[in-house]
C-alpha cells in the first residue's frame, strides 16, 4: 500500500466522521487515525452537529442519507452557523447519480467522495480534494 | 378507414326493389289483360250492333228509297197518261204503306187524289214547306207525325217535272211508318240497348220506341258530331240517348237525309265481362296486398334486426365492450341467433379484458416489487461487502497495527475473494436490472480521446504483468464530442478488454475506434487462444465459458459477456465475435453514434432489453 503521505501527517488534527453504517464509519476512523487524526465519530446528523459545535473540526467527513438529520440538514446547519461556515465538510455517498456532486456543491459541501471508502487511496483522494484550502498545501509538503 | 369501404349494399333494399318490380310487372299484366278484355268485347260489340244497324236502319233505308224511286216513276207517268186517277191508284197498290197521294201543281191547285180508305183524306198539305225544295228537283220528307190517325206516318214530296224536266207540281204521299216504326223500336241488342233515327239538319228525334219523346220534338244533337268520343279513338264509347255511356254504331240514310243510331249501354255490354273482370281486380288487389306484407316482413324480419346487429357491432368495435344487442328486434331465426351469439361474445370479450387488465395490473405490480427488491438487495448485498474490503484494506496497509507476512498472505486472500464476490454482485445485479429493464442509460456528453486514454490505463497494468502490448488507434474522423453512457460504455469494453489480456499469452490487444456515417464501432483484437467455433452459439450467454475449466484458469464471473451482449442492445447496438483457434479473437461493438447536435444530453428513460437470441449479441 503506497501513500504518498507520512503517517503523521494529520497529526493533532481534529475530524468529525458522521456515518449511520458502523462498519464504514470504524474503516473512515481507522484510516485517518492512522494517519494521526483525532477522530471524533457520529452516527446521526444531529449528534454530529453536536459534535462538530464542541471539537471545530479542521475538516468534516459526512454521509448523506441518515436517520434523524441527514447530509442536507447537517451542512445547511453548518452554513446557517457563521462559526461553522468555514469549515470544510466532503460528503460521501453511495449513489453515484448524476447531478449529485453539483447538488453537493451548490448545498455548500466542498466536495465529494463516493463511498464505499478505499482504505489504500482515502487519504489521497480527500488530500486531492481538500488542496485548494491554504493549511491543507502546507499537510502537502512531501514526506520528511 | 372509411373511405376504402366498399359501398355498402341493402341486402333488403334489393329484395324490396325486386318485389315491387316483380309486382308492377304482375300489375302490368293484369292490367293489360283486363284492357284487351274489355277492348275484345266492346269490338264484338260494335260487331253485333253493325248487325243490327244494318238490319233494321239499312231495311227502313231501302224501304224509304225503294217508295222514292217508286213516286218519281209515278210522277213521271203522270205526263204522259190522261188518266191521273188511275196512275195514282196504281202506285197506291203498288205500295201498301202509302195511304194517300196527291199530284198538285207548285201553286198549290190540287190535281188529283186518291186515298187508300174511302172518306179518309189525305193531311192537309202545306205547300211552302217543301216548294223551294222540290222545285229544284229535290225530295222532300217531312217530320214524322204520330197525331194523326193514331200511326206513325211522315210526307213525302217528289217533284213532278215535264220532260224536259222543268218542274211544275209535285206528287204527296203520305207513308205509314208503322211497320218501320216497329222494326226499328224492335232493336233490343244486349238487353237494354235501342235504336233510333234523327234528323240530320236539326238532330230532332225521328223514330224511337217511345213515342211521346219523339212527339215532344226531341233533339239529340251530340249524335250527329262526327266523332265525339269519351275516349278519343277507343271504339265509339260515347255518351249516348238516354244519357249514359254507351257503345254506339251510326248509319246515314242515303235516301233521305237522316241519320240512324243503334246504341248498347257499356254496362250491359261489359256485363258477361264482368266475372273475368272481377277476378283480375282481385288478382291485383291480392297482389298489392302480398307485396305490401312481404315488404313489412321483410323490414321487420330482415331489415330492422340486420340494422340492429350493425349498429351493436359498430359499438363493440368501437370499443363499448358494455353493449349488448337489443332483443326486441330479434325473433327466433338465424339473425336471432346471431345477435345472441354476438351477445355472447361480447361477454367473452368483456370478461377476457378484465382478467386481462388484471393481470396486467399484477404484472406492474410484480415488476414494482422486483425493482424495489433489486434497489433494496443491491444496498444490503454490497454494504457487508464493503465492509470486508475496508477492514482487509486497513489490515493490509497496516493501518490497525503491523502484521505479519503470514498474516497478510491470508488477510490478502480474503480480500481477493470478497472482490470476486463484489465483482459477481454487482454483475448479477446488472443482469437482473437490464433484464427487468430497470437499467436507466444517463448520456452525457464525452470526449473519445479522454475515454481511450483512460480504458488503456486501466489495463496496461494488468497487461504489463503478462508482458502484453496495449495499442489503440482512434478514428480521425470520429467526432471530438459523442453523446453517450459513458459508465455503460466503459463497462463493455473494460469487460472486453480483461477478456482479451486474459486469454492472451502472449503478444497484444489492440482497441480501434472507427466512425461510420451514423454509427461507431469499437474493435478489441487479441492474439489470444481464440474461441472454438462450436463455442461462438453460446458464448454471450450467462456462466457459459468455452469449457468448464477455463474458469478457473482465466477467472472472470461468466457474465462478462453476458452484461457486454445486453448493454449493447439496450444502448441500441450490437456485439459481434469472430475468431481463429490459435490466433486470435477479434470483438466488434457497434452502437449509434450521437452528437449534441443530434439530441440534447439528458437520461434517456429504463428501456426494455430485446429477447436474447444465441449466435450473434
Amino acid at each position: 500500500m503506497s501513500s504518498e503521505f507520512a503517517s503523521d501527517v494529520l497529526h493533532e488534527w481534529v475530524v468529525v466522521v458522521i456515518d449511520d453504517e458502523p462498519d464504514s464509519l470504524e474503516v473512515a476512523q481507522l484510516v485517518l487515525e492512522y494517519y494521526g487524526a483525532d477522530v471524533k465519530t457520529a452516527v446521526n446528523g444531529a449528534d454530529g452537529l453536536a459534535a462538530i459545535r464542541q471539537y471545530r473540526p479542521r475538516f468534516v467527513v459526512c454521509d448523506i442519507s441518515m436517520p434523524v438529520l441527514d447530509g442536507w440538514g447537517v451542512i445547511r446547519e453548518m452554513q446557517h452557523d457563521p462559526a461553522l461556515t468555514h469549515i470544510p465538510a466532503i460528503a460521501l455517498t453511495a449513489h453515484a447519480m448524476v447531478g449529485d456532486r453539483e447538488r453537493a456543491l451548490s448545498a455548500g459541501f466542498h466536495s465529494y467522495l463516493p463511498k464505499p471508502l478505499t482504505p489504500a487511496t482515502f487519504i489521497n483522494d480527500l488530500f486531492r480534494l481538500l488542496v485548494d484550502i491554504p493549511e491543507f498545501k502546507i499537510a502537502l509538503s512531501p514526506r520528511s | 378507414m372509411q373511405a376504402n369501404r366498399r359501398k355498402s349494399q341493402s341486402v333488403a333494399r334489393l329484395l324490396s326493389r325486386l318485389l315491387v318490380v316483380l309486382s308492377a310487372l304482375g300489375i302490368l299484366l293484369a292490367l293489360t289483360a283486363i284492357g284487351a278484355g274489355t277492348f275484345s268485347t266492346v269490338f264484338a260489340a260494335q260487331r253485333i250492333l253493325e248487325q243490327e244497324a244494318q238490319r233494321a236502319l239499312g231495311e227502313f233505308d231501302l224501304f224509304v228509297s225503294d217508295l222514292r224511286r217508286d213516286l218519281l216513276v209515278t210522277a213521271a207517268a203522270l205526263i204522259h197518261s190522261n188518266n191521273d186517277g188511275q196512275i195514282l191508284r196504281q202506285s197506291l197498290q203498288r205500295n201498301p204503306a202509302i195511304f194517300s197521294i196527291t199530284a198538285i201543281r207548285l201553286g198549290g191547285q190540287l190535281l188529283e187524289q186518291r186515298s187508300r180508305l174511302a172518306g179518309v183524306t189525305a193531311q192537309p198539305i202545306n205547300v211552302q214547306e217543301w216548294s223551294s225544295t222540290v222545285a229544284a228537283g229535290g225530295v222532300y220528307i217531312g217530320p214524322v207525325d204520330s197525331s194523326a190517325f193514331g200511326v206513325p206516318f211522315v210526307q213525302l214530296v217528289v217533284p213532278a217535272s215535264f220532260d224536259d224536266g222543268t218542274v211544275y207540281g209535285a206528287l204527296v204521299a203520305d207513308v205509314d211508318l208503322t211497320a218501320m216504326q216497329a222494326l226499328v223500336s224492335e232493336v233490343g241488342v244486349y238487353g237494354s240497348g235501342y235504336a233510333y233515327i234523327l234528323n240530320r239538319a236539326d238532330g230532332r228525334l225521328l223514330v224511337y220506341r217511345d213515342l211521346a219523346r219523339v212527339q215532344a220534338g226531341e233533339t239529340f244533337r251530340e249524335a250527329l258530331t262526327v266523332d265525339r268520343r269519351v275516349f278519343p279513338g277507343l271504339l265509339g264509347i260515347t255518351m249516348g240517348l238516354n244519357g249514359e255511356m254507351v257503345v254506339s254504331i251510326r248509319k246515314d240514310f242515303r235516301s233521305v237525309n237522316w241519320v240512324g243510331v243503334v246504341e248498347a249501354p257499356l254496362w250491359q255490354v261489359l256485363r258477361p265481362y264482368q266475372p273475368v273482370l272481377i277476378v283480375l281486380v282481385t288478382v291485383l288487389i291480392v297482389i298489392v296486398v302480398l307485396v305490401v306484407v312481404t315488404l313489412r316482413f321483410v323490414r321487420q324480419r330482415v331489415t330492422m334486426p340486420l340494422n340492429a346487429l350493425r349498429h351493436s357491432v359498430e359499438e363493440l368495435r368501437a370499443g363499448n365492450m358494455a353493449h349488448r344487442v337489443n332483443g326486441k328486434y330479434f325473433h327466433p331465426d338465424e339473425i336471432g341467433l346471431l345477435g345472441e351469439t354476438l351477445n355472447e361474445m361480447a361477454e367473452q370479450v368483456e370478461t377476457r379484458n378484465r382478467t386481462l387488465e388484471w393481470a396486467n395490473q399484477m404484472a406492474q405490480e410484480s415488476s414494482r416489487v422486483k425493482s424495489e427488491f433489486l434497489a433494496t438487495m443491491s444496498h444490503e448485498l454490497r454494504t457487508p461487502l464493503n465492509a470486508i474490503l475496508g477492514f482487509s484494506g486497513v489490515l493490509l496497509g497496516g493501518m490497525a497495527g503491523k502484521i505479519d507476512e503470514k498474516a497478510h498472505k491470508l488477510i490478502s486472500r480474503v480480500e481477493v475473494n470478497a472482490r470476486r464476490l463484489l465483482s459477481l454482485i454487482n454483475d448479477v445485479l446488472d443482469i437482473s436490472k437490464i433484464e427487468a429493464g430497470r437499467m436507466e442509460l444517463i448520456e452525457t456528453s464525452i470526449s473519445p480521446a479522454q475515454l481511450v486514454e483512460a480504458w488503456k490505463a486501466e489495463i496496461e497494468v494488468m497487461a504489463a504483468e503478462k508482458g502484453l502490448t496495449v495499442t489503440t488507434e482512434i478514428d480521425p474522423a470520429l467526432p471530438p464530442q459523442l453523446v453517450i453512457d459513458k459508465d455503460r460504455l466503459t463497462q463493455i469494453v473494460s469487460n472486453l478488454l480483461s477478456n482479451a489480456v486474459k486469454f492472451t499469452e502472449k503478444g497484444g490487444v489492440r482497441l480501434t475506434w472507427t466512425a461510420r456515417g451514423k454509427i461507431f464501432t469499437i474493435q478489441v483484437e487479441d492474439t489470444g487462444v481464440g474461441i472454438p467455433p462450436h463455442a461462438m452459439n453460446y458464448i454471450f450467454e450467462e456462466f457459459r465459458q468455452v469449457d468448464g475449466s477455463y474458469r478457473r484458469v482465466y477467472g472472470g464471473t461468466g457474465l462478462g459477456l453476458a452484461i457486454v451482449r445486453h448493454l449493447c442492445r439496450l444502448m441500441g447496438g450490437m456485439v459481434q465475435v469472430s475468431s481463429e483457434l490459435g490466433k486470435g479473437s477479434t470483438f466488434t461493438v457497434t452502437l449509434p453514434l450521437k452528437t449534441i447536435a443530434d439530441e440534447p444530453v439528458q437520461p434517456v428513460q429504463p428501456v426494455q432489453p430485446v429477447q436474447s437470441t444465441a449466435s450473434e449479441g
